[in-house]
């Protein structure tokens, strides 16, 4: 008798109400746990498939990278790559080269003559 | 001595807060590492130079950046309206002129004034005229534009009556809209706050960049998967820290050592972090040399840096065609939120490969990347304003790059030892610090570092192939982040 009488007191509407304010703050906090381990597993969940994405994408393109010569043989039988297609495109890359050679050759003797000047002054003093 | 203190008030000392001082220093520092050190100059010197010019406060004046032009509805005040009707009665087939006028009984500018007048049943418009602004026949409304105190403005409305009525022309004053234009700077800006700049830097990174070593092996555009590992932790990581979503998907792209992308991303999911986000993804790329070699070397053994790798095969004109076609078809048919970037980047590299559009690829690779690179360098330094760069959250996001990037280099690492457990052609582990995409410096550090344990050993052509492979990495997990997180 005694329990059931302190039970109907403790569900009394007012000390529901006091109960209630007491457990407010760990409620509050409670409820925010929850929502941070929420948010924190969704962050993991898209950190996780994004990073599987990336590899799933790159996978796929190391496959297509590797077949593609294999592809490319194949399609050389019917269809052999011609060198004359891109005339213009040679001859700029042809004067590219050659400006790159002459700028190596006079390099070269750029140094070669430094070298000779310093040991010409080196021997001088 | 009033005119100088009143000249003085409008000086920029007068206004000069510690933290624009703070933030002027910073512009000189990079300035100076850029001339000094080598870092990074083609975007230190421009971001520095911004630093310093979005800093200099300037009273009252809306210079900045974030003064960016703006519509805005004005409420009529302190006017008042009259008109007249000549002939005062008319019969049908006459004509009238009705005339209204508007006046600023205020003591102030009256701006963006506006009247509304309807006229009455059976009277059609015939023409008008009048003394300032604009009418519209169709709406009725008159923009009378700006009114001084004391002015005022009139309207003559001349009409054909061809029904008489009772109705009256009905004229009332209507709130007005002024348009406010925003400031040089912000428009130079809206570059980067529109994500303009970034995909036009792909295309000339595109252009400019030979995809003949990734080519060469397959294999080792994993790597450049592996080093994405930082993109994600840290976006993880910033959201155990409280930033929100969007936020931590900008800050997490940071270890994806890609200025262009970062600037990307974090214009379109934070744009309120952009500054701090793309200085401190410009500086971690710029320290390349200083982050990653450590770390390497804490990962790998000697025997494992003294790996010497296959030299690259010969790849046809034909590969390196079809390559980028196929390579945006791939990546954005499984990740379509990288079209922006990818688009931009493999269409440069088509340009290149393509040998028939030489010319526009040289533009893309030299003129266009340089005039965007000036502009995006420049207008990002002029965003970092000291009251929106110097705060707790620019010092987080530097501590989430730096760890972004060390985890981008690290996962590189780890990944191409896991990969040497199933190859019998082993990779040099060094070669995964490459899959960060910082080209080429990133892959000048794998070179260096791998020489110094073996000098006759060139890993320079084979790190080069997770380095752009990296690129595309990055770009497909800011496209990842971006479908996502908006």
């Amino acid at each position: 008798m005694e329990f059931s009488g302190f039970y109907l007191l403790l569900f009394e509407s007012e000390s529901v109400d006091i109960m209630t304010e007491l457990l407010q703050p760990f409620l509050a906090q409670a409820t925010a746990a929850v929502d941070r381990s929420e948010e924190l597993a969704r962050g993991g969940t898209i950190a996780v498939v994004g990073l599987l994405i990336v590899f799933l994408v790159l996978i796929f393109l190391c496959l297509f990278i590797a077949s593609l010569p294999k592809v490319l043989d194949l399609v050389q039988r019917v269809l052999p790559e011609s060198e004359e297609h891109y005339p213009i495109a040679h001859e700029e890359q042809d004067e590219d080269a050659e400006l790159e050679l002459l700028a190596a050759i006079g390099f070269v003797l750029h140094t070669e003559f430094q070298k000779q000047v310093s040991a010409g002054s080196n021997s001088g003093s | 001595m009033g005119i100088f203190s009143e000249f003085l008030q409008t000086t920029g000392f007068a206004s000069m807060t510690l933290g624009n001082l703070i933030m002027i220093v910073i512009g000189i520092v990079f300035i100076s590492l850029a001339i000094i050190k080598d870092y990074e100059p083609l975007l230190l010197v421009p971001i520095g130079m911004g630093a310093v010019v979005g800093n200099i406060p300037i009273p009252g004046m809306p210079m900045s950046v974030y003064d960016t032009e703006s519509w805005s509805i004005v409420e009529p005040a302190n006017l008042s309206l009259s008109q007249t009707m000549s002939p005062p009665d008319p019969e049908a087939g006459q004509d009238v002129t009705y005339t209204i006028a508007v006046r600023n009984d205020g003591k102030d500018l009256a701006t963006a004034v506006s009247v509304m007048d309807q006229l009455p049943k059976g009277v059609t418009l015939q023409g008008f005229t009048a003394s300032q602004g604009a009418f519209d026949g169709l709406t009725g409304i008159w923009n009378v534009g700006e009114l001084s105190a004391g002015d005022d403005a009139v309207l003559s409305l001349e009409s054909l009556v061809s029904e008489p009525s009772d109705d009256a022309n009905v004229v009332k004053l209507v709130p007005g809209v002024r348009f406010t234009p925003g400031s040089v700077l912000s428009y130079l800006y809206a570059g980067v706050s529109l994500g303009i700049y970034p995909p036009l830097i792909f295309l000339g990174i595109g252009a400019m960049t030979d995809f003949s070593t990734m080519l060469s092996n397959s294999k080792l555009v994993l790597l450049g998967a592996a080093a994405q590992v930082g993109v994600f932790l840290t976006f993880f990581g910033a959201i155990y820290l409280g930033f929100t979503f969007p936020e931590a998907g900008a800050i997490g792209i940071i270890g994806g050592a890609d200025g262009p992308t970062a600037i990307f991303l974090a214009s379109q999911l934070a744009p309120h972090l952009l500054g701090a986000i793309a200085i401190a993804a410009y500086s971690y790329m710029a320290l390349v040399p200083v982050i990653q070699p450590p770390i390497m070397r804490l990962l790998t053994t000697k025997e494992e840096r003294l790996i010497r790798m296959a030299p690259p095969r010969k790849v046809s004109k034909r590969e390196k065609m079809i390559f980028p076609v196929a390579a945006f078809l791939i990546s954005t048919l499984i990740a379509p939120g990288a079209v922006v970037l990818l688009g931009m980047l493999f269409f440069g590299n088509l340009l290149k490969e393509s040998l028939v559009t030489e010319r526009l690829a040289a533009t893309a690779r030299t003129a266009m990347i340089d005039i965007v690179t000036i502009l995006l360098g420049f207008s990002v330094g002029a965003s970092t304003k000291a009251d929106t760069f110097l705060t707790p959250q620019s010092l987080q996001i530097f501590g989430l790059g730096a760890l972004s990037f060390a985890i981008a280099t690290a996962g590189g690492v780890l990944f191409a030892k896991l990969m040497n457990m199933f190859l019998t052609e082993k990779i040099n582990p060094l070669v995964g610090a490459a899959g960060v995409s910082a080209v080429p410096d990133s892959a000048r550090v794998v070179q260096m570092v791998g020489q110094q344990e073996d000098p006759h050993n060139f890993l320079l052509m084979h790190a080069m192939a997770p380095n752009v492979a990296g690129v595309v990495g990055s770009a497909i997990a800011a496209g990842v982040l971006w479908s996502v997180l908006t």
